[in-house]
């Protein structure tokens, strides 16, 4: 009886201080392709991209007050980077029924209107969203096209002040692209920002 | 032995008979700010908010303190965080005298801070103490509050350092999860 007990309190108490699984992807982890419907209509996969060295995915939304922040540093990135075969994938991962800001017709409106330059596609099911971990917008894996496929390269925030752009002290997404054009390791691999977390279909 | 397992069914008696009790909030005469503990910043009259940092958290949680804290991070263009924060104000009325307090820490921008913090506090009737995160990279000080935060907001916890309890939420939280993980943190040892 006794035996039992010392068991049953054991189990709570391990339970209790277990921490949950890390869910998505780390840095260094395979990331998978995805199929999702970019703003024209039409499908987008990362493997239609044959001449690109990698991605700079941001999984984003109209309505984030963080993610309009980001907004026009997300089209720099672009910007600076397509060319050198890092394009930004731009991915509304939010219920629209939560959230109508963000449905597929603002998402129209709002990349027409800021003439984004890159996909921005939606993430009905919130699959991808979920398969890599995404948990606010806005959210940045960049990835790395190599033999064994898409790697996690840096998972985080795309500079360190999202209030005030002339304030930043370190582009993270910047130097983590910058490391790979030539050839080194991303020494920040991973930070953390506030975010809008993601509005899960309930 | 029998003695325990009497115990264990009283103690979840207990946890509801006081749960059902904490949904009746008490009047609005507790105007000082619940038990508060020797920590908690004390807002001056005129002031509705205090600014913290992360220096600020780290003393919070390495400082012994036999209070329990319920310590929520939110934003005022958080949709929502705003829907959640009436929960707050039936848990901070709900506890009074009971040993725990309620903290806010907005992570709104300085410009919402100085435009617009203020009157949210008025016209929401937010009535536990809010604090304003003085920092300009959360990334410095996520971890800080808890490992297995991403910095999605909402995102709540509750602790009693006296008791070594600690228990982190990100996303929306419910009236019942933050009572039942007060009276969880309020068992000694727990």
């Amino acid at each position: 009886m006794k035996k039992i007990i010392l068991i049953t309190v054991l189990a709570f108490a391990l339970s209790a201080f277990q921490t949950p699984a890390p869910m998505g992807y780390q840095p260094g982890d395979i990331a998978a392709d995805f199929s999702l419907k970019n703003i024209d209509g039409k499908m987008v996969s990362l493997a239609n991209y044959k001449s690109a060295k990698g991605f700079i995915i941001v999984f984003t939304c109209n309505h984030c007050p963080f993610a309009k922040a980001y907004e026009n540093r997300m089209i720099d990135l672009h910007k600076k980077y397509a060319a050198k075969g890092f394009p930004v994938i731009a991915i509304n991962p939010n219920d629209p029924a939560r959230e109508p800001e963000d449905s597929y017709q603002n998402m129209q409106k709002r990349a027409k209107e800021m003439k984004y330059g890159f996909p921005y596609l939606i993430d009905e099911t919130q699959g991808t969203a979920k398969i890599y971990g995404a948990t606010r917008t806005p959210h940045v894996y960049v990835l790395k096209k190599g033999d064994k496929g898409l790697t996690v390269q840096y998972i985080g925030a795309i500079d360190d002040n999202y209030e005030d752009p002339s304030q930043v002290k370190s582009k993270y997404v910047e130097q983590a692209v910058d490391a790979l054009l030539s050839n080194k390791a991303v020494t920040t691999t991973s930070t953390k920002a506030i975010g809008c977390g993601i509005k899960w279909r309930r | 032995m029998k003695y325990l397992l009497f115990f264990i069914p009283l103690l979840f008696l207990s946890t509801f008979v006081k749960a059902q009790s904490v949904a009746l909030p008490d009047d609005k005469a507790s105007v000082n700010p619940a038990n508060s503990g020797n920590l908690s910043p004390q807002p001056a009259a005129s002031v509705p908010f205090t600014y913290v940092n992360k220096e600020w958290l780290e003393e919070r949680f390495n400082q012994m303190s036999d209070s329990t804290y319920v310590i929520n991070f939110w934003a005022t263009w958080c949709k929502p965080c705003v829907e959640e924060l009436p929960i707050f104000n039936l848990v901070r009325d709900g506890f009074v005298g009971q040993n725990v307090t309620v903290l806010l820490i907005s992570t709104d921008s300085k410009k919402i801070r100085d435009t617009k913090l203020a009157t949210f506090i008025t016209e929401k009737d937010i009535r536990s103490q809010v604090l304003w995160m003085n920092e300009s990279n959360p990334n410095d000080w996520i971890n800080t509050v808890n490992p297995n935060w991403s910095g999605a907001i909402p995102a709540t916890l509750v602790f009693n350092k006296h008791n070594g309890y600690m228990w982190f939420q990100e996303g929306e939280v419910t009236i019942g999860d933050i009572q039942l993980k007060i009276l969880e943190s309020q068992k000694n040892p727990y």
